[in-house]
C-alpha cells in the first residue's frame, strides 16, 4: 500500500489531482481489525469533475509510470487501484476534511472514521452497515459526529433507521 | 445470559480488539493475504456473468461496492 500512497502523492505533486483520500475498506482496517478486499478505493478530487474523459488524464497519467489498467482499476503492486471522483457534496467534504496519516513512513491521506460511517450510510447495503457496526464497536466514531455530518447530507432519517435496526432499546 | 457464555464473549471481543490494535500496514498485509487464501473459492468470471444475465436483481455496485465479505 506503501507503493500506492506515493504514487497518490506523486500525482498530487504534479497536480494531476487537486487531492486524494483513500476510503472503504483499506481506510476502515486503519481502525478495525483486517477485512478481505479485492481493492483500494480511492475519492480524488480533478479539476475538471463534469468532462466526459474525467479519469482519462489521470489514467494516462499512471500508465507513463508503468502503472496499468486492469478492468475497472490500475494495478500499483498488489493492489488494483479504483480512482472515484468525488461523486456528491458528502464525499467532497469527506475529501476535505480527510485525515493526514503515515503508513509506514510513507504520508497518506485517509478519510476519518465519521465521515466513512456516513459514506457507508449513503451507500446502505448489508456490508455497508456492517463497516458502521464495526467502526462504532472499536470506539472510532462518534454518534453525535456521525449525526452532524449527515444532518448535513440529507441523511438524517437513514441514520434514524439504522439506529432503530441496530442499537438495543 | 449465562455466566460461563458471557465470559466466551468478552474474551472473544477482547481479542477481536486486540487485532484491530495491530498497525494499519500490517492488518492491510494480512488482508492481501486474506485475499489469496479466498482467490480459489472465487467463481471463476464466466460464471459470474452467466449468472448475472440470469439474475433480475439490480445491481448496486457502488463506490465501496468491492470488498468481499
Amino acid at each position: 500500500m506503501e507503493e500506492v500512497a506515493k504514487l497518490l502523492n506523486h500525482m498530487l505533486e504534479a497536480g494531476v489531482i487537486l487531492d486524494y483520500a483513500v476510503f472503504g475498506a483499506v481506510a476502515q482496517m486503519r481502525y478495525t481489525e483486517a477485512v478481505t478486499t479485492l481493492d483500494a478505493d480511492i475519492l480524488v478530487s480533478v479539476s475538471n469533475p463534469k468532462a466526459i474523459d474525467v479519469l482519462g488524464p489521470l489514467y494516462r497519467f499512471c500508465d507513463a509510470l508503468g502503472y496499468h489498467p486492469e478492468g475497472e482499476a490500475i494495478r500499483v503492486g498488489v493492489w488494483p487501484v479504483q480512482l472515484i471522483p468525488a461523486f456528491d457534496d458528502l464525499t467532497e467534504e469527506a475529501i476535505r476534511k480527510a485525515e493526514n496519516a503515515d503508513l509506514d513512513g510513507t504520508p497518506i491521506r485517509v478519510v476519518s472514521a465519521d465521515f466513512l460511517a456516513v459514506i457507508a450510510l449513503s451507500v446502505g447495503r448489508a456490508k455497508d452497515f456492517a463497516r458502521i457496526l464495526s467502526l462504532r464497536e472499536v470506539g472510532a466514531v462518534d454518534d453525535k459526529q456521525i449525526s452532524a455530518i449527515a444532518g448535513r447530507h440529507g441523511l438524517v432519517e437513514a441514520w434514524h433507521r439504522f439506529q432503530e435496526k441496530f442499537d438495543e432499546a | 445470559m449465562r455466566h460461563d457464555l458471557r465470559a466466551l464473549l468478552a474474551q472473544q471481543a477482547a481479542w477481536q480488539r486486540s487485532r484491530a490494535e495491530q498497525s494499519w500496514a500490517e492488518k492491510l498485509r494480512l488482508s492481501i493475504l486474506m485475499r489469496e487464501d479466498l482467490r480459489p473459492l472465487r467463481k471463476p468470471n464466466s460464471q459470474k456473468e452467466e449468472n448475472r444475465s440470469k439474475s433480475k436483481e439490480i445491481d448496486w455496485g457502488g463506490p465501496v461496492g468491492r470488498e468481499v465479505w
